[in-house]
């Protein structure tokens, strides 16, 4: 039989978990978590005064006009709904599939995905003309007629869809956590610790009764979150797909958009946990290089998908002989924003490469490197999708060119201040490993005897 | 809830006619209209109370409005003696009339609740029959204008007016002085065209009891045409043009359609000509240096410099007289030598125009030559018009295409006045409506020839270049506050009226001249008696308002006309002065740039340069707006190494100006154009500083501005700036937007040349059980004037964004008229397509709203619903058409007063919301409710839109679609007709009757671009070669 | 166990009010924020009840527009004055009304009706379609002080129109443009 390297190194034992992870909760974090948090910080206050300025003075100080009518806020809003797609594939699918290596990492992707979400749900809002009157968008019963939504907007498709990808990836998200947080109670000396996890873990006991709601709700949520994770995104390409426009109104959308989705996520991931592995060495231990290597290779999978679809859209705009789609897809090459469509190109499809060789898969710094690359390029998938189809379309008359606004930018990367402040919040406050689903796992592919022990001692997992 | 926040602009307030009413000084106001003389000396206090007023009015809605349950407390104050002719709710119209150069038309001006909002044709006066031009629209601002000034100046000033302090004056002040020294006598009038009979004889009366002399000056002169007249008919008259008559049309570098004398009328004649497209559509051959209004709709366009113009017309005698031996002069000597002459520059010229001739003299008497115009005024602008005359007479079009016209000569030409300034002869100089000192040339040296008068007064609206430099500043009045009668062209007789109590402490020039008349005791014994200006003019009217029934009665029904019908003079043959050729002397070739000054289709002569909307109005041929540039050929472009934008410095002599170039289609060669208007110092806020003043170039010799074929140095600079270009790509890459057919495929079968589809779909169509609203545009006759988008400005409350926002893509108006470029980008063909929004049936914009903000009716229409918009912007993105605006900041503080002008018919939007062309919706709705109260039927043409309204060439139709009988249902269902981008299946309820070009082929016939392939590849090579492609999207 | 009943109760209750509410609102039985019931004292006086009461004064005699245009319009003074040239010109409220009127300055009426400028709404259509004036307005006969009795809700006058006795039109631009 195969040796199968460990899961968690460092030759841990139940206690040396808790105490390793509750600690971060416990411990009063040092300097360089302050350095992250203050500098997230900084680009959420940018966010801030960008945004609160377009909503006062109106659209007109981004770069949107006639007939670039969606800029900067959509493509970061497909963006960052992109980003949270990973965290649900890992913690609900790779649990349906039993795959033990998801432990350490499915609780900080899952955080991901909801700060992602929540992020990525601001937009759509703020980029309407009056966002005090968003509300509109959801049916509800008024005095208007009643008026109701137009059911067959995408754009109500996407309230729906979102708004539910969110909710079920909190729920999933916090009803993880729950014997964590009741960890972390039974461990606090402090009263208030105490009290407030005691609150939040919701009077859990750790009994046989317990564990076997949590398992079960645990799978309800799990195979209640799957189908979402096509879904989101799917509804998302409907947004473009739905219109007209010649490279909007295509039929590939769904699963390109799918498979993009998850490339990015599980970018995001890769770059998080390589950052998290610095402020908290601790992680070494239980977010490996295997880990790591496992995700580098989904990246490159997911890569090469979009790398095709990619192709097929070129394919099909030739071969559908419409004028109208042959022209704008040479213009996405070769026009005006070309330059645009080729950073798209390299860093989602040439750069991955990379990861054929194991040298990469494993290399923290250069999985770094290209895991952001994948972002930018992913940012530029959206943009490309978004302004070059909007830029040049039927009439050559109204024909326009888009140029970002420094509240263009502002919006960009103020959205990472809101996304990283909350995270490192979280990593602060919350446990970031699921302690009590690593420790069954402690012994797997250990070869101090342990092996089979560990599993017996991993069902009733703590004292 | 959603009220409130929709809403809370300070731009609603004047849309609700309740807070109208509480204004007590408009009250007072409306209760005497018409009835008092327009003399009130309280008037400009009130004008500063109601713009105050507003202002408190803006400032308390809009707090209000941000209290969310609690209603906005308002009042209502009705009137406390209600005019009877007011009724709340109901527009009022009045017939009055307009001017504008040398085109003076019959107007009717709306007005609500004695406020005046929008100016429109009047359908009785032959001249313009209820069309409009752009111009005249914008003259409702000029109205509301808030740099206007609000009473009497005076400047306190140095011995050569270099310095100056302006205050107002008292009335009676400045009478007493005025007349003080118009009793020293050595008095001038210098007047524009004013086309009033009327003011003209008291003007005369009131110069001569002053023992003074009237000269006139227009800032756009016909001089060198009325001075050819003479020469060749003995009478400095503008002939009458009946350019519907003629088969044969040529044009050398005039631009009639666009600019030149009177554009409305010439084009509803040329589309008359135009429409009878299966047999004997006329054709349109233009010679000209620069493309213009004219130049687009040319069915073969000639390209030649300035200095050619009047060699064409000599080659044409040549042709005919020499070559081909025709006409009467074949034999005459004098004629003969006069045309040999030329010989050198025909071959320069080298143009083989003997197919031109012989169609010309075929169709003699059916043909018509018209010559001249700013771009052809050179040295040889008379000698032009001397030619072209004598073409014409050859052709023998006098008295059929041409008759003789009324003389509209005011007083002497300005060069006398200007020599009797220098001689010191002249005391005192009165100048009216004309503003010399900005658009004399410089040689004319008039500033400082008016350094020896003692006072110098001018009846300037504003503080203008004319008006700095006079003592005392008479106000006049604008013309809708005031009385009057005009006279166009053909003769008739209109009536002006006022249509509000003056805003400010005005008075009308007229009045001006009685009273100083009175203050001399002086004048006719009708002077003395007419208490105002509107006694002296009925007095006059006594014996021309004739017919059964008393003098009130015939003159109420001539105010009701607006126009005195039996007027119109019929127009008869006139003999040409034998060989008036004597004197014609050939052109001297120039070496380097010639300079060609021009008029813009919207600026004109800069008179309504300060209205924002033609400013805004994308200029029909270059599509720029908000700037003036040196308009260069593409070639010299490459030679010059200049691109679009950068500046460049014209020399010419010692005089300079710097303007950013524009590389203009089409455009002869060695030529550079550059328009007037702009370049002002006092036109007002919004003018002001924007471009160059074109006539710093232009010469000054023997009493006439010398205003083209003038060498010219260009000299790059390193400067650029980004021109507001409003349209983004300049040809049609291969798609089927606008389809042209030549005359004989026209003939065999109409709209042949359009692909049509089969559509095919799966869902059921829409079911229109009442009425079903249509438009139909006729590209053929559409010459792209561009009157229609002011119109839908003026009637819809659409904003002005001003340069930056144009140039970031964000202009508004509902209406765009698309031009592109068919051809090479030295020699294109031009098309214009108006484009409103297309109310498709299966419209894209529809489905995709999130919250039903825009839908569509069950009469056709897509209804946009600003007050339940979010401003998602899905809805532009998805029209293909592109016709959506969205309010990207607040655009509806409005500087007081023009707020006036606002259309309380429609909803001023606020900012975040989307807007689109509505069908002109509120008409529709008025006319049904009227309808439905009356009892009666609506009938075809009961509704009319804004722009069907006021096109000259009656290329827009409107109406029901399910009256099978109506004329745009008939229009709609031709085989000329097609939908734009039909491949889509939006079903648009607009459609596009196909361009016929009067030619034997096309310079691209356009391949057919969605769902079959094919046409893109042409498309993409004619790109290559296109011009537009350089600004590839000018946003 | 009885614990769990009352929770059930209670829970169900509050549901059973919310939804209730909800229909009531949507149905317009119950209002918000649409000023239901304001009555605003007005400058004079002026009691509907005795003049469209008692003295059976025909609404359009002052109300002149109502048929025939977009407004009913408020009576300018010198409709007013038509019959208090003479009558009761001893009260102090005529005499102030007088006064108004010969100086040309009206009077400041609070206004009780008022729909947001983005609704267009034509009183002469309605008469004509045979809607008296109190379907709207109430018993305006019987006001001394007038007072808003209809909420002017969209919903409210959407559910008119949607009558099919009125063969009103529902377009969305039939109100608003």
């Amino acid at each position: 039989m195969i040796q199968r390297s460990p899961l968690v190194l460092g030759k841990k034992t139940y206690e040396t978990v808790s105490n390793d992870i509750a600690g971060i909760v416990e411990r009063f974090p040092d300097k360089r978590f302050f350095a992250g948090l203050a500098g997230a910080q900084g680009l959420l206050l940018i966010f801030l005064l960008a945004q609160g300025a377009i909503v006062w003075f109106g659209m007109g100080l981004m770069g949107v006009n006639h007939p670039v009518g969606w800029g900067t806020d959509i493509i970061t809003f497909v963006f960052w709904i992109g980003i949270g797609h990973a965290g649900t594939l890992i913690s609900a699918v790779l649990f349906l599939f039993r795959q033990k290596w998801r432990m350490s990492i499915a609780r900080s992707a899952e955080a991901m995905t909801v700060f992602a979400v929540m992020t990525a749900g601001l937009f759509p809002v703020l980029h309407t003309g009056r966002p005090w009157l968003a509300y509109w968008l959801l049916p509800y019963p008024n005095q208007r007629g009643p008026l109701w939504v137009n059911f067959r907007s995408p754009l109500v498709w996407d309230v729906f869809a979102v708004s539910t990808y969110a909710t079920v990836s909190a729920v999933f998200w916090y009803i993880g956590m729950v014997p964590d947080l009741a960890t972390i109670r039974d461990r606090a000396q402090n009263k208030w610790r105490k009290r407030i996890y005691g609150v939040l873990s919701l009077g859990w006991r750790g009994t046989a009764r317990n564990w076997n709601h949590y398992e079960m709700v645990y799978m309800l949520l799990a195979g209640l979150s799957t189908p979402l994770v096509l879904s989101v995104h799917s509804i998302v390409s409907f947004d473009f797909a739905v219109a007209v426009l010649p490279g909007w109104h295509t039929t590939i959308f769904p699963p390109y958009f799918v498979a993009g989705a998850i490339f990015s996520g599980f970018a995001m991931v890769v770059t998080l946990m390589s950052i998290i592995r610095e402020l908290l060495p601790v992680f070494k231990d239980y977010v490996t290089l295997d880990h790591m290597e496992n995700m580098n290779k989904i990246i490159m999978a997911t890569g090469l998908l979009v790398g095709y679809a990619y192709a097929s859209e070129f394919f099909i705009a030739w071969y559908s002989g419409v004028a109208y789609e042959v022209f704008i897809f040479k213009n996405r090459a070769f026009g005006p924003y070309g330059w645009s469509y080729w950073i798209m190109v390299t860093c989602n499809v040439l750069i991955p490469q990379l990861f054929w060789f194991r040298y990469f898969r494993r290399n923290i710094p250069w999985m770094f490197v290209i895991s952001i690359f994948v972002n930018i390029g992913m940012w530029f998938e959206r943009f490309v999708i978004t302004i070059t189809s909007l830029h040049r379309d039927f009439l050559p008359s109204s024909w326009g060119m888009w140029v970002p606004t420094i509240y263009d930018f502002g919006a960009l990367f103020g959205s990472f201040g809101l996304f990283f402040t909350l995270f490192l919040l979280y990593i602060r406050v919350l446990p970031s490993i699921s302690m009590s689903e690593v420790k069954p796992v402690l012994f797997v592919g250990r070869n101090d005897g342990h092996g089979d022990k560990g599993h017996s001692e991993g069902k009733h997992g703590h004292h | 809830m959603d009220q409130n926040s929709s809403n809370n602009s300070p731009g609603q307030p004047w849309l609700s006619l309740e807070q109208w009413r509480q204004d007590p000084e408009f009250l007072k106001l409306t209760e005497k209209e018409f009835r008092s003389s327009p003399l009130q000396s309280e008037d400009g206090q009130s004008g500063h109370a109601r713009r105050d007023f507003l202002k408190l009015m803006g400032a308390s809605l809009a707090l209000t409005s941000f209290g969310c349950v609690r209603r906005p407390a308002q009042t209502i104050i009705p009137y406390a003696k209600k005019p009877p002719e007011i009724q709340h709710g109901h527009p009022n119209f009045y017939a009055s009339s307009f001017v504008d150069g040398m085109e003076a038309f019959g107007i009717l001006v709306t007005t609500r609740d004695g406020r005046p909002i929008k100016i429109e044709g009047n359908p009785d006066h032959p001249a313009n029959m209820g069309t409009m031009s752009a111009r005249a629209h914008a003259d409702i601002l000029r109205l509301y204008d808030p740099d206007r000034f609000t009473g009497a100046k005076r400047n306190l000033q140095n011995k050569n007016r270099t310095n100056r302090e302006t205050i107002n004056a008292k009335w009676d002040d400045l009478d007493k002085n005025v007349v003080e020294q118009l009793n020293k006598g050595k008095v001038a009038v210098l007047t524009y065209n004013h086309a009033s009979p009327t003011t003209q004889v008291l003007m005369e009366e009131f110069a001569g009891a002053f023992g003074g002399k009237i000269y006139q000056y227009d800032d756009v002169s016909y001089a060198s045409l009325m001075e050819a007249q003479k020469a060749s008919y003995g009478s400095a008259a503008i002939p009458r043009y009946r350019i519907e008559k003629a088969k044969v049309i040529v044009a050398i570098n005039n631009d009639f359609l666009g600019t030149w004398v009177a554009p409305v009328t010439h084009q509803r004649q040329f589309a008359s000509g135009r429409k009878k497209s299966t047999e004997g559509i006329n054709k349109l051959v233009v010679f000209e240096s620069l493309m213009t209004l004219t130049g687009t709709n040319a069915d073969k366009r000639y390209r030649i410099r300035p200095s050619q113009s009047l060699d064409v017309v000599m080659a044409l005698l040549h042709e005919l007289i020499v070559v081909r031996k025709q006409s009467r002069y074949s034999a005459d000597d004098g004629v003969i030598r006069a045309l040999s002459g030329f010989s050198k520059n025909r071959e320069d010229l080298s143009l083989n125009l003997g197919e031109l001739a012989d169609e010309l003299w075929k169709n003699r008497g059916q043909s018509l030559i018209l010559a001249g115009g700013l771009t052809a005024d050179g040295d040889f602008g008379v000698a032009l018009q001397v030619a072209a005359n004598f073409l014409n007479s050859v052709l023998e079009n006098d008295g059929k295409t041409i008759e003789s016209g009324k003389a509209v000569v005011r007083g002497g030409p300005i060069g006398e006045l200007i020599d009797a300034l220098n001689k010191k002869q002249i005391t005192t100089l009165i100048i009216h409506g004309s503003n010399p000192v900005y658009s004399l040339p410089p040689g004319a040296k008039f500033r400082e020839a008016l350094a020896n008068v003692e006072m110098l007064i001018t009846t300037s609206d504003r503080n203008d270049e004319t008006a700095r430099l006079a003592d005392f500043v008479a106000t006049d009045h604008h013309a809708l506050e005031n009385w009057g009668d005009l006279q166009s062209l053909d003769g008739t007789l209109s009536i002006q009226q006022p249509t509000i109590q003056p805003l400010h402490d005005t008075r009308a020039f007229q009045d001006s001249m009685l009273a100083w008349l009175k203050g001399a005791n002086k004048g006719s014994a009708k002077a003395k008696a007419a208490a105002t200006w509107y006694d002296y003019l009925t007095a006059s009217w006594k014996p021309l308002a004739t017919g059964k029934g008393s003098f009130e009665d015939n003159w109420n029904q001539i105010l009701q006309d607006g126009v005195l019908k039996t007027s119109a003079a019929s127009g008869g043959g006139r003999s040409i002065a034998g060989n008036t050729l004597a004197n014609v002397k050939p052109t001297a070739k120039r070496a380097g740039f010639e300079l060609a000054i021009y008029q813009k289709v919207g600026i004109g002569d800069g008179r309504m340069a300060n209205v924002p909307w033609l400013q805004e109005l994308p200029d029909p041929v270059t599509k720029v707006c908000w700037d003036n540039y040196a308009c260069i050929s593409p070639k010299d472009s490459v030679q010059l190494k200049v691109k679009e934008g950068q500046h460049v410095t014209l020399t010419v002599g010692d005089q300079k100006v710097e303007v950013p170039v524009h590389i203009q289609p089409g455009q002869a060669d060695g030529v550079v154009g550059l328009a007037i208007g702009y370049g002002r110092q006092g036109g007002g806020k919004v003018v002001d500083g924007i471009g160059a003043n074109a006539m710093m170039l232009a010469q000054w010799s023997d009493g006439r501005a010398i205003t083209a074929g003038l060498e010219t140095k260009v000299q790059p600079l390193v400067k650029v700036t980004q021109l507001a270009i409003t349209q983004g790509h300049h040809v049609m890459e291969g798609r089927q937007i606008v389809v042209e057919e030549t005359v004989a495929d026209h003939v065999k079968n109409p709209g042949g040349q359009v692909h049509r589809h089969k559509m095919k779909t799966m869902w059921s169509e829409h079911k229109y059980n009442g009425n079903k609203w249509g438009m139909v545009i006729d590209l053929n006759t559409c010459t792209g004037c561009s009157s229609c988008v002011v119109a839908c400005q003026s009637e819809n409350n659409i904003p002005v964004v001003g340069k930056k926002h144009v140039i970031d893509g964000r202009e508004m108006q509902w209406l765009r008229v698309d031009r592109y470029y068919i051809g090479t980008p030295e020699d294109p063909d031009v098309v214009h397509q108006p484009l409103p929004c297309m109310h498709c049936d299966n419209a894209p914009c529809e489905t995709v709203c999130p919250v039903i903000a825009t839908v569509h009716s069950d009469e056709g229409t897509n209804d946009m619903i600003y007050n339940r918009c979010v401003g998602t912007r899905y809805c532009a993105n998805n029209c293909p058409y592109k016709v959506r605006r969205f309010n990207w900041f607040s655009y509806t503080d409005i500087q007081a007063p023009r707020q006036m002008a606002l259309n309380p018919e429609v909803t001023v939007r606020s900012r975040g919301v989307m807007e689109k062309c509505t069908f002109c919706i509120h008409r529709i709705r008025t006319v049904k409710a009227n309808h439905k109260v009356n009892d009666t039927k609506l009938v075809d043409g009961d509704v009319k839109t804004a722009c069907q309204q006021s096109c000259p060439t009656g290329a827009i139709t409107f109406g029901d679609l399910n009256d099978k009988t109506s004329v745009v249902a008939t229009n709609f269902e031709s085989p000329k007709s097609y939908a734009l981008l039909e491949e889509l299946n939006t079903k648009p309820a607009v459609r596009y009757q196909v361009k016929v070009r009067n030619t034997d082929h096309l310079k691209w016939a356009p391949k057919h671009a969605g769902g079959h392939g094919g046409g893109h590849g042409d498309g993409h090579k004619e790109d290559k070669k296109a011009p537009g492609h350089s600004e590839g999207g000018g946003h | 166990m009885s614990k769990k009943i009352v929770g059930a109760v209670v829970v169900f209750g509050l549901l059973g009010g919310l939804s209730v509410f909800v229909w009531a609102l949507s149905t317009n039985k119950v209002v918000i924020g649409y000023n239901q019931g304001y009555e605003p004292d007005q400058p004079i006086p002026y009691s509907h009840k005795q003049h469209a009461g008692d003295l059976q004064i025909n609404c359009k005699y002052c109300h002149s527009g109502v048929d025939s245009s977009r407004h009913a319009s408020v009576p300018p003074l010198n409709v007013c004055m038509n019959c208090h040239l003479v009558i009761k010109t001893d009260s102090p409220h005529i005499q102030k009304l007088t006064e108004a009127y010969n100086s040309g300055k009206s009077i400041p009426w609070k206004k009780v009706h008022l729909l947001p400028d983005h609704v267009k709404f034509n009183h002469a259509a309605h008469v004509k379609a045979g809607k008296d004036c109190t379907t709207c307005h109430g018993n305006i006969q019987e006001m001394v002080v007038v007072k808003q009795v209809s909420s002017l809700s969209m919903g409210w006058c959407v559910n008119c129109h949607r009558e099919p006795e009125n063969k009103a039109p529902l377009n969305c631009s039939t109100c608003h443009y």
